[in-house]
């Protein structure tokens, strides 16, 4: 875990909100509601995501004691894959197309019967294996409203971000170059973004600062 | 190259570039500044550019620099690169304040990689890490939202084109000519 100990990956982003005790009470009930549900020998081959506890990505058992460490509510996203190695898949799909055709008497498999065999590989494969299991710690500091979000791949913290939504009903906004500018003052900065363009730090206005 | 344009919820103004510029004045008021540069708030800290400079094309096109290990900040290298266009996509930097020391990643996105948070101090009960290391996150992404906002107002000061810019410049040329 990341928060814990070593080095930190963060995108931080934003997200207002009351810190009463008994909001965090609610922020929760609501992590626990949407909690990670999955098995490890699950048949399934969609992704399937859910909230576990930052402390053990084993632990979907929320409390206020256990995940809420005051200004900071703490949890994580899990999201678990599973996929037959594709040249496992190719190999299996292969002998078993062959089987059928000498059984059939065929050339060609009648269309559909190929769709019919990979579903029934992944049928028997895919409750033997282990998922790939991908954690992205959050923390939220319910006071300032930052939200931590323990990654900087684009499509794991879009996953966090949808998750957040669905889970709490509120958007997260990011705490990016542009947002942070318009933190003060900023209508008035507003109109001067708008306007701005990017430095051209070789060449300037005729050369200037140029030595010889 | 992640950009501040494309991050997962942005709906801002599109100046993706502001993030490299940060980066790229950060460097400079590091140098210029011999290591000392100062926030909005007046606060003032030790930087410099640690072992990574990033420089990238336009759009984070696929021509970069990945300038890893000694001090590639004071690489002619480095230089030429920005100018024959390229930006700052990230740099590690060091910033120190008082006994406490930073060292960490910083994207044109704002992103953080690879921070080394100071050491937690031994009484630290068990359990409270975790928050105790976000305090200190937290610490740090104040200071460089001061120093932002330092640069922010530079930034939109009208003064920019014919005060700081030219500056920086002149910091660029003379540099990479060994001046």
């Amino acid at each position: 875990m990341t928060l814990a100990r070593g080095t930190v990956t963060v995108r931080r982003y934003t997200c207002k909100h009351d810190p009463s005790p008994d909001s965090a009470r609610e922020l929760v009930e609501l992590l626990e509601a949407d909690r990670y549900r999955g098995k490890l020998l699950d048949s399934h081959k969609e992704e399937r995501s859910g909230w576990v506890s930052q402390q053990n990505f084993l632990e979907t058992d929320f409390s206020v004691e256990s995940s809420y460490q005051p200004p900071y509510l703490l949890f994580a996203l899990r999201t678990d894959r599973k996929a037959i190695p594709p040249a496992l898949m190719r190999a299996l799909a292969d002998k078993r197309t062959r089987v059928m055709l000498s059984e059939m008497g065929l050339v060609k498999l009648p269309p559909g019967i190929k769709d019919e065999i990979r579903d029934d590989i992944e049928s028997e494969y895919l409750p033997k294996i282990l998922p790939t299991i991908q954690v992205v710690e959050v923390c939220w500091n319910l006071v300032t409203g930052d939200v931590q979000i323990g990654s900087a791949a684009e499509k794991a913290v879009g996953r966090v971000c949808k998750q957040f939504s669905a889970t709490f009903s509120r958007t997260l906004l990011p705490v990016n170059p542009a947002r942070l500018a318009l933190e003060q003052d900023g209508p008035a900065r507003e109109a001067r973004l708008a306007t701005l363009a990017a430095t051209d730090l070789a060449f300037g206005d005729a050369g200037e600062g140029r030595t010889p | 190259m992640t950009t501040a344009d494309n991050w997962p919820g942005d709906d801002g103004p599109s100046v993706e570039f502001l993030g490299r510029e940060f980066l790229l004045w950060l460097w400079y008021r590091s140098e210029e500044g011999f290591g000392r540069v100062t926030g909005a708030s007046g606060r003032e800290f030790d930087l410099w550019v640690d072992d990574r400079l990033l420089l990238i094309g336009e759009g984070g096109g696929p021509q970069r620099f990945d300038l890893k290990g000694g001090a590639p900040a004071s690489s002619a290298t480095a230089r030429t690169a920005l100018l024959e266009g390229r930006s700052v996509g990230a740099a590690r930097f060091g910033l120190r304040e008082g006994e406490v020391e930073f060292h960490f990643e910083l994207h044109a996105d704002l992103s953080l990689r690879g921070v080394k948070l100071p050491e937690l101090l031994e009484n630290v009960e068990s359990g409270e890490e975790v928050r105790e290391r976000m305090d200190e996150l937290e610490d740090l992404q104040s200071r460089l939202d001061d120093l932002f906002e330092a640069f922010i107002q530079h930034r939109l000061h009208e003064s920019w084109e014919t005060a700081a810019a030219p500056k920086i410049r002149t910091w660029l040329h003379e540099d990479t000519l060994g001046g």
